[in-house]
């Protein structure tokens, strides 16, 4: 790997390379919006976890935490900020192109 | 998380959607009401009553059941699959479709779709080929949806749906009631499936109690 492709890596966003938040960005990236349990359900993560994950993302202004009503039964909708999907996009990218710089990756 | 388990967790969520059967049993329906439209026009003898209306009352049927299927489809996933595996409401076009992918599939069923109906209507005996030709696109459909969202049962109704298709000019029927078998016969595959999987999906899973579903305040991050 030359020292353009390294320097890649080093630039790829924290918020989003780790992976349980990863997960929840792209669960989000696949949906107008979900409600927790949802993302509960389909990132296999402990409530409390979630909940550390989405509040981080949430001061990262990635996502919107909503807490509104389904009928009488309290519900919590998240969706990605149009500044969280283009970090989400351009991370995708960088990885994309790092794994394609990767020896036998071509 | 490489960009191999990206597409799979996307493909995951995506599949969630068909995870409870409710869209195969909404199917089913549309199905038996196309299919039961068809039997009463042979049994009625509405063809030769109505003429011209029928394919208005055709495309007005077709247009129902949709909007029909849409909204049982949504009412019940409030009821059973909301309180169990939660809400998300689904990109129409997620960003994994090409617009280029879109438009050869939408030509690529225009060609199928003109050369079968040109076939037909320029050799009146070909008629027997149209339940197979139904089938096959039902089929084909069927294991599209399997292999996109990674779900085995789309394979196994495909394949019935084709070997459906065969059978039906065997019974030796006339076009309409033809019509009538293959979309009965289609309702009773994806009934039984819609069937199996929203019976192992409530065996599986267990509603969730209000305060369960809401985000928790002041958790920190655990090892997991």
């Amino acid at each position: 790997m030359t020292h353009p492709e390294l320097q890649k890596m080093a630039d790829l966003d924290r918020m989003i390379h780790e992976p349980a938040r990863l997960m929840i960005l792209t669960v989000l990236s696949t949906v107008n919006e979900a409600d927790f349990l949802f993302l509960l359900h389909n990132t296999g993560l402990t409530r409390g976890n979630l909940s550390a994950h989405l509040s981080k993302l949430e001061a990262a202004g990635y996502i919107n935490i909503q807490k509104t009503f389904r009928g009488k039964l309290p519900q919590t909708l998240l969706s990605l900020t149009p500044q969280g999907q283009s970090a989400y996009d351009a991370y995708r990218k960088q990885l994309s192109q790092i794994v394609q710089a990767l020896p036998g990756e071509k | 998380m490489n960009n191999q388990s990206i597409h799979e967790t996307v493909k995951r969520t995506q599949r969630s959607w068909f995870e409870d059967g409710l869209w195969d049993l909404g199917f089913a329906c549309l199905c038996m009401l196309i299919g039961t439209y068809y039997y009463l026009i042979e049994a009625l003898q509405l063809e030769n009553r109505l003429g011209m209306v029928i394919p208005l009352i055709q495309i007005g049927i077709i247009l129902l059941a949709f909007w029909g299927m849409g909204k049982g489809i949504a009412y019940l996933k409030q009821r059973i699959t909301q309180p169990r595996i939660g809400y998300a409401s689904f990109r129409k076009n997620p960003s994994t479709q090409s617009r280029r992918a879109r438009a050869l599939r939408g030509m690529l069923v225009g060609v199928v779709v003109g050369g079968v109906a040109g076939l037909i209507a320029s050799n009146p005996s070909t008629e027997y080929l149209l339940p197979i030709i139904m089938c096959v696109v039902f089929g084909v459909m069927a294991v599209w949806l399997g292999f996109r969202f990674g779900l085995l049962r789309f394979h196994i109704i495909g394949a019935a749906c084709v070997a459906l298709g065969f059978v039906i000019p065997l019974l030796h029927l006339n076009m309409t009631l033809s019509m009538a078998a293959v979309f009965i016969g289609e309702a009773i595959i994806w009934l039984f499936s819609g069937a199996l999987t929203l019976a192992i999906f409530l065996q599986n899973t267990t509603p969730h109690k209000p305060e369960e579903q809401m985000l928790d305040d002041g958790h920190s991050i655990e090892e997991e």
